[in-house]
């Protein structure tokens, strides 16, 4: 069983150190590419959605821990953070555009998360959103 | 991340994409990457073959640079992703409204279609 942790402040610019934190984590467990590469799109998409659920006017940022861990049959990762409640799960599935003028942007964040890990689980814990991103490390049925 | 231009033969503009594209990666190349769409009729190839990572964000701005493109009569294509950054393009729909194809004489077809 592998474990490490990060944490650091919920901004944008804590994006680029959690990919590099991953991307080691990831290499020590021994995750396959794919795998790795799919939990860092959806930790990217997570930890962002916290960011701009969690905008405040003044005062410090949020924070948001990190958490990895595999038994050599899944990898996990868990994200914790003290941002205002919000489950990604709650949001839905966007309707794809069928021309380039009915472009939306955005609303793909929480979709690219659920096809890139096998199961998403959310709990309000006290004041904190806890997040954990699952892989199972064998060939995927389909997302989450 | 970088972004690097070569103009095709026939007025065709071909865009190499390398790198991350993360908020950082976006952020790195938004100013050369939106100018590119600040020219009427123009023909552009994004090559993807060197980016090794797509987050939505990237995606909404392939998306909207793709769009401008259409509105100022233009056409983009996005050419040769690898594998699993093609797999991030189709699950968010952009092959529905922006052809990705896998090499360059496809590209140059699909530009002039």
């Amino acid at each position: 069983v592998a474990d490490r942790d990060l944490e650091v402040d919920a901004r944008l610019e804590s994006l680029r150190p959690i990919g590099l934190w991953l991307r080691d984590a990831a290499r020590d467990i021994g995750l396959p590419y794919e795998v790795a590469f799919g939990l860092d799109l959806a930790v990217h998409e997570a930890v962002e959605n916290v960011v701009r659920h969690g905008r405040r006017r003044e005062g410090a940022p949020h924070r948001v821990r990190l958490g990895i861990r595999s038994d050599g049959q899944r990898v996990e990762v868990v994200i914790t953070d003290d941002a205002p409640e919000f489950d990604p799960r709650s949001v839905p599935t966007p309707v794809a555009p069928q021309r380039i003028a009915d472009v939306i942007p955005g609303g793909q964040g929480v979709h690219l998360m659920r096809q890139f890990t096998d199961e998403m689980h959310y709990r309000r814990e006290g004041d904190r959103n806890v997040l954990t991103l699952v892989r199972v490390l064998a060939p995927r049925a389909g997302g989450a | 991340m970088k972004l690097e231009t070569e103009e095709l033969d026939g007025g065709v503009l071909m865009v190499r994409l390398s790198g991350r594209m993360d908020i950082a990666g976006v952020d790195a190349i938004a100013v050369p990457f939106a100018a590119l769409a600040a020219t009427d009729n123009r023909r552009v190839i994004v090559d993807l073959s060197g980016i090794d990572f797509m987050a939505s964000l990237g995606i909404r701005a392939i998306l909207q640079n793709a769009r401008a493109q259409r509105m100022r009569g233009g056409a983009l294509v996005l050419l040769a992703p690898p594998p699993l950054i093609e797999e991030v393009l189709r699950a968010a729909g952009v092959a529905n409204v922006v052809p990705i194809v896998s090499d360059l004489e496809a590209a140059l077809a699909a530009v002039d279609a």
